[in-house]
């Protein structure tokens, strides 16, 4: 019941993608079989989860838009409460407020622009909604994957979207975190992505992580060991040493496996 | 946005998913006096303009779902729909809570199907279960069958995500889910309601 095959099927029936005889056939196995009714009770429940996630997404779309609208709303309501008079003399009194400060600051070095901002230094948020640009974005999470914080750097890291030059580097370190965390199929994925990448370096690291997630999936084919012995081979390859290292344990276990 | 949505395209829009569901729910959204309106019966009904807000979202959240499982039925304008599916969401919740009961007014909107106690277990109590769930998952992993489940192709996951190809999206997608049904056995709240669930 747990092969692939049927996980499959009930899979594609539980999300309505599953139509005519073949639909019809698997309702009837289901309903004569109670271990296969079970085991599609949990099919539904995926299901209804990722409903649940959906719609859990889609209330912090709404949010968005919802705090967009009342700033919006904020201001125009702020000036809609002014009549034309006050609202005259609010106006001067900006401006004259904001001269004023402005010679202030100018008058001496000790207020210059530099040496209050001086004084000061920008404060770096680690959390979604981030204002850092993506380099700190990456410097600031592979202090943490070097840390084993994980789950912190990949947090983070998704804030780089792909339109940014930095996003195969993330995609890398995505990889790589998850990697640590043992999400063996979203590392799989990240590095998947970064064998998209134009840089070779990174091209090459992607196809390493991948490989090392096949293994750990225990998805080894023809394919994945001519990748690794193209690395193992490439002298740009950072970590070359270890990709001939793999493939040679490999060949031994071949006679085991 | 003025004036009355062509319910048609609106609803074909959600259908569509993706950056067309996206925008239509947008402009749902954005539409002159809707919130104004719903703004008003909560208000008239003992509620406030934050409950207005949370009514609203859940209203355009429900509507979402129902257009995307072909449980909406088409008979007036998507805007009288959606504030039906409001005031019934009030309605219940100010039932709940044991304030005030609002006359049955639901015009063009079928409620059997609210009755679901799964559904309301992932309204209230489990949203931190469902957020733990996913947060185990990963993102790349919530993301592909997030996709999936809005009916992507598996060509427009590839394309989204990054990944080479539909043939390759279609594996990670596989393997994303049994990680899920993995998950799922893992966790004894959601074994609880497993066994409740069809009965």
């Amino acid at each position: 019941m747990n092969t692939p095959d049927y996980t499959e099927k009930l899979m594609s029936l539980a999300n309505k993608e599953l139509f005519g005889d073949e639909k019809m056939q698997l309702e009837k196995e289901i309903q004569e079989n109670p271990a296969l009714r079970e085991e599609f009770k949990k099919h539904l429940l995926a299901q209804e989860l990722l409903e649940a996630f959906i719609s859990q997404d889609l209330k912090k779309k709404l949010q968005t838009f919802s705090d967009q609208e009342s700033g919006k709303e904020s201001s125009v309501a702020v000036i809609k409460k002014l009549n034309p008079s006050t609202y005259k003399l609010a106006i001067a009194a900006s401006v004259v407020l904001v001269l004023g400060v402005s010679s202030y600051l100018f008058i001496g070095n000790k207020y210059s622009y530099q040496n209050i901002a001086d004084g000061y230094s920008l404060e770096i948020q680690e959390v979604r909604g981030t204002n850092l640009v993506a380099e700190d974005i990456i410097e600031k999470a592979s202090d943490y994957i070097s840390k084993n914080e994980n789950a912190m750097a990949i947090s983070i890291l998704n804030n780089i979207s792909p339109d940014d030059d930095r996003y195969f580097i993330a995609q890398l370190l995505i990889g790589k975190a998850s990697y640590q965390d043992d999400l063996i199929s979203n590392a799989e994925i990240a590095f998947q992505i970064c064998t998209k990448a134009n840089q070779e370096d990174i091209q090459l690291e992607g196809q390493y992580g991948y490989i090392l997630c096949q293994l750990k999936l225990d998805s080894w084919s023809d394919k994945n060991q001519d990748i690794l012995i193209k690395l193992s081979e490439n002298e740009k390859f950072k970590y070359k040493e270890e990709a001939s290292d793999l493939l040679k344990q490999l060949t031994i276990a071949r006679f085991f496996n | 946005m003025n004036g009355s949505l062509e319910t048609m395209d609106l609803a074909a829009a959600i259908r569509a998913g993706g950056t067309k569901r996206e925008q239509a729910l947008s402009n749902l959204y954005k539409v002159t006096g809707l919130f104004f309106k719903i703004k008003q019966m909560v208000t008239n009904h003992g509620g406030n303009e934050e409950d207005a807000r949370d009514v609203f979202h859940e209203g355009i959240i429900t509507l979402d779902r129902k257009i995307r499982h072909d449980e909406y039925e088409d008979r007036g304008t998507i805007e009288s729909y959606l504030f039906g599916v409001c005031r019934f969401i009030w309605s219940n919740q100010q039932r709940k809570n044991k304030r005030i009961d609002l006359k049955e007014d639901f015009t063009s909107y079928d409620r059997s199907s609210e009755e679901n106690p799964l559904d309301t277990m992932l309204n209230n109590e489990g949203q931190n279960l469902v957020a733990s769930l996913f947060s185990q998952l990963g993102e790349n992993c919530s993301k592909i069958l997030s996709l999936w489940k809005l009916s992507y192709s598996m060509n427009e996951i590839a394309e989204e995500m990054g990944l080479p190809s539909g043939d390759n999206a279609r594996k990670h997608k596989f393997r994303c889910y049994q990680k899920l049904l993995g998950l799922i056995d893992s966790s004894p709240e959601l074994a609880h309601n497993l066994k409740n669930l069809g009965q």
